[in-house]
């Protein structure tokens, strides 16, 4: 069985009459140390099915297996606990706590697990050794891109999820950033997926699930994933 | 486009509700208090000035030391626009039955409409024996008696005996305690009564009310009625002073006129009285002659009178002499008529019976003869019937011899036969002849008894002629010896009946001569007796005449005594009129107002005090309601932020913009004020006044809505509100489209101050240091929420320390202060009669004591001119003070004892006049004798006031010697029986008027200060709504400022209570810091508070209870604490996906 493995999940969002089917029958695996790209138009509902995979929302029908686990019937508590021990999200605008340096919104992660690395070292490892007591609004784009890259890896998930993580960002330092989440993948073995509209960064991918209108359009596995150097968009 | 407009900002008020209602409610409790409290002032004095005004209470009321006569009244009432009231008061002493109480008496006129009572029930008096009584008089009933037992002077009441029909509240006494003081008794006035004016018999009138129709139309204790009633006080003043000096000088010219007159009647009456002496020295001479000749006359008379005495009784022994003898020869003569009477008789009789014995005799003599020839007769019949008898005797009894022999034979052969005879012939035949014998036999037998009675007879007839034979022969004999005798006495008589007839013929000879002497003597005494009788009516006259001689001398004499003692009494008036005319001082006038009465000032100044907390708590609401609303506002403004972008860009002016926000504040604001002010002013002015009412009567309540102020605060507040939200749009509606379009960036971290402490900061866990950093972020939110927590804990700590003040005072002082149990008023009470009282009291407590003192109502003043009413005690001795009162100062603790010449009194007395200790302090005995006292120390004391000096002093200072009128017992815990029965007993004795007991006026006075507890709980509900409120509002904003912040820490798997601790840690810091900082505010308020809603006879505590701090702390934090309870429901409800959107 695959590490991660979605089958037949559905979500329907309702805003006073009109329901929305967000996902329909989405079904596709993802291994362990896999970096799996997500891709799809606005609105195709490739967001939902990241924050479904995160335990920050829920599916009302089909299963959802993470690591032999079946977190579609997590309670409220128990997708706490996930959130908080397997997974890592990394978000287009960041969402780092403004009032927290750089260290702080990294120590703000593992002040509530157990094992976890040190600030000082994963901010190192990101490359921010030198501005570890900044503030958020003291670091560019990537500098805080990196932070919450450092902060979802602090507590050492076992899936790091990324909304549109260059979204915000320049060419360049999106490809930094991108090249940090695949070294990542390749040297820690952590299972990456990366949802975003840039169908060039299907490149770098070992799994690329392409959605349409809430439905799987078709998953395709690379054999020879590109380092990110090589992507251009 | 309008419409659109108007119906996008109603869209955005109902999405907002929770922030509209809450700006809504902030302004509502801001503005309510504001003007609720700040109306209390203006609605006190208006109920104040309209009771008054309905009551037409008088503006001045002036009384005279010489009382008003008609010209002052004429003077009076010809000034512009007055209505003049005519009364009359008079204070007494009187009892309900049992105790005795000090009252002030004042004319009921239902004539008149001035100082008109409000009736609390009953009804007004009708009869003049009927009194309504001032509310205060609890202890008469409806129906109860009322004795005056002894009144003041200056005049008489018709009754003395009052039936209570009703009581009534008078709107010239306002206050339940102070009812003036009065010269009798122990100086201060216990109950006013209302009595029918035609009681007072005063002849003129003792008080004068006045009311002037100008001074209606001012309020009371404003300006502009005290400049009035400066201005009439000063005509009324001056006219006073006119009249009272031409009336001075008036009586004095009477007064001297007088006294000359007085003088030469005087000397006219001098020489009146000599004469009549003189005439009256004559007369005696006079009466003292007269006497004399009476006497000699009366006594010749009496020699006279002797004499003829014994000549009447000489007469009248002879006439009784001759009388006798008279009578005597009367009755001779009658004796002689009756002997020669029954001489007649005697001899008639004797003829008579000489006749009728011969007759008798002779009749016997012929019967005997008969009786004779008869018995002959019977003899010889008898002899011949005896001799038949004997022969045919014979015959019989020969035959029966036959008959006996023939029988025996038969029954001899009967027997020798043997045989039964009984049938036989023979038988029969012997039978027949038997019987034959029989009968013949018993014939014999008779004949023989016949024989014998006949015999008898003749016996019997042969004796009784014997007899009468014998009887003749006697009769006989005895009338010839009886008629010799009877002859023999009738010759006897004849011969004394002779010799009467001689002896009378004499005697009647002498009696005639003795008749004649005597006639003669009583004529000589007759006329005596005349003579004697003209001389004693002569002397009867002559003695009426001295008599009337000297009733004239005995009145003359009275006369001229009376006239005497007359002259000498006029003359000592004479001089008592010249020296009271030296020393007359000239009348004066006092012109009271309504000030001068008890309580009116003090109302005046409560509602001051109101007014000044007005000044002080409001503002802080006012402040915070600005607050709230403003950040609510800007809330508002940077949540629409994209939306206002998009408007602008639309071509929306910022005007336009600006206006939605507008009518969004406004309307809020709107509304809040017209919440806020319906509900402020009607509940705290209500509030307020019902609290007063307990110490000030003022009947009317007058809580009107004041508009002019209502509108006056909505604009403010609506201008403030205006301000908010241009304030807050500035910001928002300035920027071009693009640049609002986009999320605000968020408030940059920054380092705080406290990092640069590097120890501390080190030691602060990783959380705290976020918390003080996050505390720091919104200094502006944080500030607010600081005040807000501050003024809850400082507005519900000033309620607790009013209420532990109030508290305070009742167990401080009945606890603590208060040496003594009961009160006992006296009219003057001696060491025995203390005694007395003192073994009652050792009866119930072996360890009672007692302790007399003078007391009485004095006007203190200071040097800075304060002057206050109040009681001077002199303990029995200066050592004894402190068995009445605790003589301890409460700030150092130092003990006192009375000095001489110097003070000790209580410690809000000394602050109302302003004088600590070593100062000088001036008691007004009367008006011209003044003491001054060294203030020696300032006691600790919660109600009334009281000023305590040395016996000596009092002695030196009034200059009689103290009379004991009041002892202060003091006994330990009682029950409540025990305790009446022994205030039963102290009364009874005759020493005690009255004996007021500690635990009763303890029940009064906690009772009384229950009801500030009212204001105590508005100040509480105040502060904690507002707590609520300001929390309520700050920390959702709080929360809706920090949602994207709030769900990424759900992301990173944050749990509920880790969330809720990251967001309100920081609230609870700052509501500790806030409670702790308000703690110290709310003491400094709570002091300010105290000092000003203090009211003038009661001291509150000062002391803040440890539990008033704790508790105004700890409510703060659960208030806060259940407001983020409420406020983490909010955040469990925030969604993660919809917060941390991408926004594209």
């Amino acid at each position: 069985m695959s590490f991660i493995s979605l089958n037949g999940v559905t979500k329907r969002y309702r805003t006073g009459n009109v329901v929305i089917e967000a996902a329909k029958n989405m079904t596709f695996d993802i291994e362990q140390g896999e970096l799996a790209v997500i891709v799809g138009p606005s609105g195709s509902g490739k967001t939902t099915i990241l924050n479904i995979l995160g335990g920050m929302d829920s599916s009302d029908s089909g299963t959802i297996s993470v690591d032999g686990r079946d977190i579609q019937f997590y309670n409220r508590k128990q997708l706490i606990d996930y959130r908080r021990h397997d997974v890592g999200f990394i978000f287009q605008f960041y969402n780092l706590i403004p009032n927290l340096t750089a260290r702080e919104n990294v120590e703000l992660a593992s002040q509530i697990t157990k094992d976890f690395i040190p600030a000082d070292v994963i901010l190192e490892k990101v490359g921010l050794k030198d501005r570890m007591d900044n503030f958020p609004a003291q670091l560019s784009g990537g500098e805080q891109q990196r932070v919450s890259i450092a902060r979802a890896l602090s507590k050492k998930p076992k899936l790091l999820l990324c909304d549109e993580p260059t979204g915000a960002l320049d060419y360049a330092t999106g490809k930094m950033i991108l090249k940090l989440l695949q070294d990542t993948c390749r040297q820690d073995k952590m299972t990456v997926i990366i949802v975003t509209h840039n169908s060039a960064l299907t490149a770098m991918a070992d799994k690329v699930i392409y959605v349409r209108s809430g439905e799987t359009v078709k998953v395709v596995k690379n054999e020879n994933p590109a380092p990110v150097e090589e992507i251009e968009w | 486009m309008r419409s659109a407009a108007l119906k996008n900002t109603l869209r955005t008020i109902w999405r907002t509700k929770a922030r509209y209602i809450s700006i809504l409610l902030i302004v509502a409790l801001g503005v309510g208090f504001f003007a609720g409290i700040k109306a209390s002032k203006p609605d006190m004095i208006h109920s104040t000035d309209k009771y008054s005004d309905s009551q037409n209470l008088m503006h001045f009321r002036v009384l005279s030391t010489w009382g008003f006569d008609e010209d002052d009244i004429k003077a009076l009432s010809e000034l512009k626009g007055v209505s003049v009231k005519r009364s009359y008061f008079l204070d007494a002493i009187v009892s309900n039955g049992s105790d005795e109480s000090e009252a002030h008496f004042i004319a009921y006129d239902k004539d008149s409409d001035i100082n008109e009572l409000w009736l609390k029930d009953g009804r007004f008096p009708v009869k003049s024996s009927e009194c309504i009584l001032d509310s205060a008089a609890s202890g008469f009933a409806i129906g109860s008696r009322l004795t005056v037992i002894r009144h003041g002077e200056g005049g008489e009441l018709l009754n003395n005996d009052f039936t209570v029909v009703g009581h009534a509240y008078s709107s010239m006494y306002v206050s339940d305690f102070e009812h003036g003081n009065t010269t009798i008794g122990d100086g201060d006035v216990d109950l006013i009564a209302y009595i029918p004016i035609e009681n007072f018999l005063i002849n003129y009138n003792t008080e004068v009310y006045l009311v002037f129709d100008d001074m209606y139309d001012e309020t009371v204790y404003s300006d502009g009625y005290l400049d009035a009633e400066a201005r009439r006080k000063i005509e009324i003043t001056s006219i006073g002073e006119k009249l009272t000096r031409e009336r001075y000088d008036r009586t004095v010219l009477d007064a001297n006129e007088k006294i000359s007159d007085g003088r030469r009647e005087i000397e006219d009456g001098e020489k009146e009285l000599e004469d009549a002496r003189k005439q009256l020295d004559d007369a005696q001479v006079l009466i003292s002659d007269g006497e004399k000749q009476l006497e000699d006359a009366l006594k010749l008379i009496a020699e006279k009178r002797t004499e003829l005495e014994d000549g009447k009784k000489a007469l009248e022994e002879g006439e009784a002499e001759y009388n006798q003898k008279s009578l005597d020869a009367a009755n001779a003569g009658t004796a002689l008529i009756e002997a020669r009477r029954l001489y007649a008789e005697g001899y008639e009789e004797y003829t008579n019976a000489a006749l009728k014995a011969e007759k008798e005799l002779s009749a016997a003599r012929e019967q005997i003869s008969v009786a004779e020839v008869n018995l002959a007769n019977g003899k010889e019949k008898l002899d011949e019937a005896r001799e038949t008898y004997e022969s045919v005797r014979k015959i019989y009894d020969d035959a029966l011899k036959v008959y006996e022999a023939l029988r025996e034979s038969y029954d001899n052969i009967k027997e020798a036969i043997g045989m039964d005879t009984e049938k036989g012939l023979i038988k029969e035949q012997f039978d027949k002849a038997y019987e034959f014998f029989l009968s013949v036999g018993a014939r014999l037998d008779e004949s023989k008894a016949e024989l014998d009675a006949n015999q008898a007879e003749y016996d019997r007839y042969s004796a009784e002629l014997d007899e009468a034979k014998q009887k003749y022969n006697d009769g006989v004999k005895t009338a010839d010896e009886e008629l010799s005798a009877a002859q023999k006495k009738l010759s006897d008589a004849k011969a004394e009946i002779e010799y009467n007839e001689d002896m009378m013929m004499n005697g009647t000879k002498m009696l005639e001569d003795a008749r004649h002497e005597l006639d003669e003597a009583k004529q000589t005494i007759s006329e005596g007796e005349e003579q004697l009788k003209a001389a004693e009516a002569e002397i009867e006259e002559k003695s009426a005449e001295l008599e009337e001689a000297k009733s004239k001398f005995a009145s003359g004499t009275e006369e001229y005594n009376d006239g005497l003692i007359k002259l000498n009494d006029a003359k000592a008036q004479l001089e008592d009129s010249v020296k009271q005319l030296e020393e007359l001082a000239e009348p004066e006038w006092y012109v009271y107002t309504r000030y001068d009465n008890g309580g009116y000032e003090e109302f005046g100044q409560n509602a001051e005090r109101i007014g000044n907390i007005a000044k002080v708590f409001p503002a802080f609401f006012i402040i915070v309601a600005a607050l709230v609303s403003i950040t609510g506002m800007s809330r508002l403004v940077s949540e629409e932020r994209t939306q206002i972008g998009t408007m602008k860009a639309l071509g929306y002016s910022g005007l336009k913009i600006f206006s939605k926000y507008l009518f969004y504040c406004l309307s809020a604001t709107f509304l809040g004020c017209a919440l806020g002010l319906s509900v402020g002013y009607k509940l705290f002015p209500a509030v307020i006044l019902k609290a007063y009412s307990i110490l000030y009567r003022i009947q009317v309540r007058d809580i009107p809505f004041l508009w002019s102020d209502a509108i006056i605060i909505t604009a403010v507040s609506l201008a403030v509100a205006a301000l908010t939200v241009l304030f807050s749009c500035l910001k928002a509606v300035t920027p071009v489209p693009a640049q609002l379009m986009r999320p605000a960036a968020p408030a940059s971290g920054k380092r705080v101050l406290m990092e640069r402490i590097r120890f501390i900061w080190r030691r602060l866990s990783f959380f705290s240091k976020v918390t003080v950093r996050n505390a720091f972020r919104y200094k502006k939110r944080m500030i607010m929420t600081l005040i807000g927590i501050m003024g809850c804990t400082a507005l519900m700590l000033c309620g607790f320390a009013l209420r532990d003040s109030i508290s305070d005072i009742v167990k401080k002082q009945f606890d603590d202060v208060m040496h003594f149990s009961a009160m006992a008023y006296s009219d003057g009470i001696d060491e025995s009669g203390i005694s007395e009282i003192k073994d009652i009291i050792r009866s119930y407590d072996g360890s009672g004591t007692v302790t007399a003192a003078t007391q009485k109502s004095y006007a203190v003043s200071s040097k800075s001119g304060k002057t206050q009413n109040v009681y001077v005690v002199a303990p029995e001795s200066s050592d004894k003070a402190d068995r009445i009162i605790d003589t301890k100062s409460r700030t150092t603790g130092e003990r006192f004892t009375i000095e001489p010449g110097k003070t000790l009194l209580t410690e809000k007395l000394a602050r109302n006049l302003g004088v600590k200790a070593g100062d000088m302090i001036t008691i007004s005995v009367s008006e011209t004798k003044k003491a001054d006292f060294t203030v020696s120390g300032v006691l600790e004391n919660y109600i009334y006031h009281y000023l305590f000096i040395s016996p000596e002093s009092y002695e030196e200072m009034t200059g009689e010697a103290p009379e004991y009128n009041m002892l202060y017992i003091r006994y330990g815990d009682m029950d409540n029986s025990a305790e009446e029965h022994m205030a039963a007993e102290v009364v009874n004795t005759d020493h005690i008027l009255t004996i007021i007991l500690q635990s009763a006026i303890r029940t009064q006075f906690s009772k009384m200060m229950e009801a500030l507890d009212a204001v105590v709980l508005v100040l509480i509900l105040s502060a904690v709504l507002l707590a609520v409120v300001v929390l309520y509002n700050l920390a959702s904003i709080n929360i809706a400022e920090r949602t994207r912040e709030i769900a990424t820490l759900e992301v990173l798997g944050f749990n509920d209570n880790e969330v809720s601790m990251y967001i309100f840690r920081e609230s609870i810091i700052l509501s500790i810091i806030g409670a702790l900082l308000g703690l110290g505010l709310g003491r400094i308020l709570a002091v300010f508070v105290i000092n000003t809603a203090e009211i003038d006879m009661v001291m509150f505590g000062r002391q803040i209870h440890i539990w008033s701090y704790l508790l105004a702390a700890g409510l703060t934090i659960v208030f806060s604490l259940i407001v983020n309870l409420i406020m983490n429901r909010l955040l469990k409800k925030i969604s993660m996906v919809e917060a941390l959107k991408s926004v594209d």
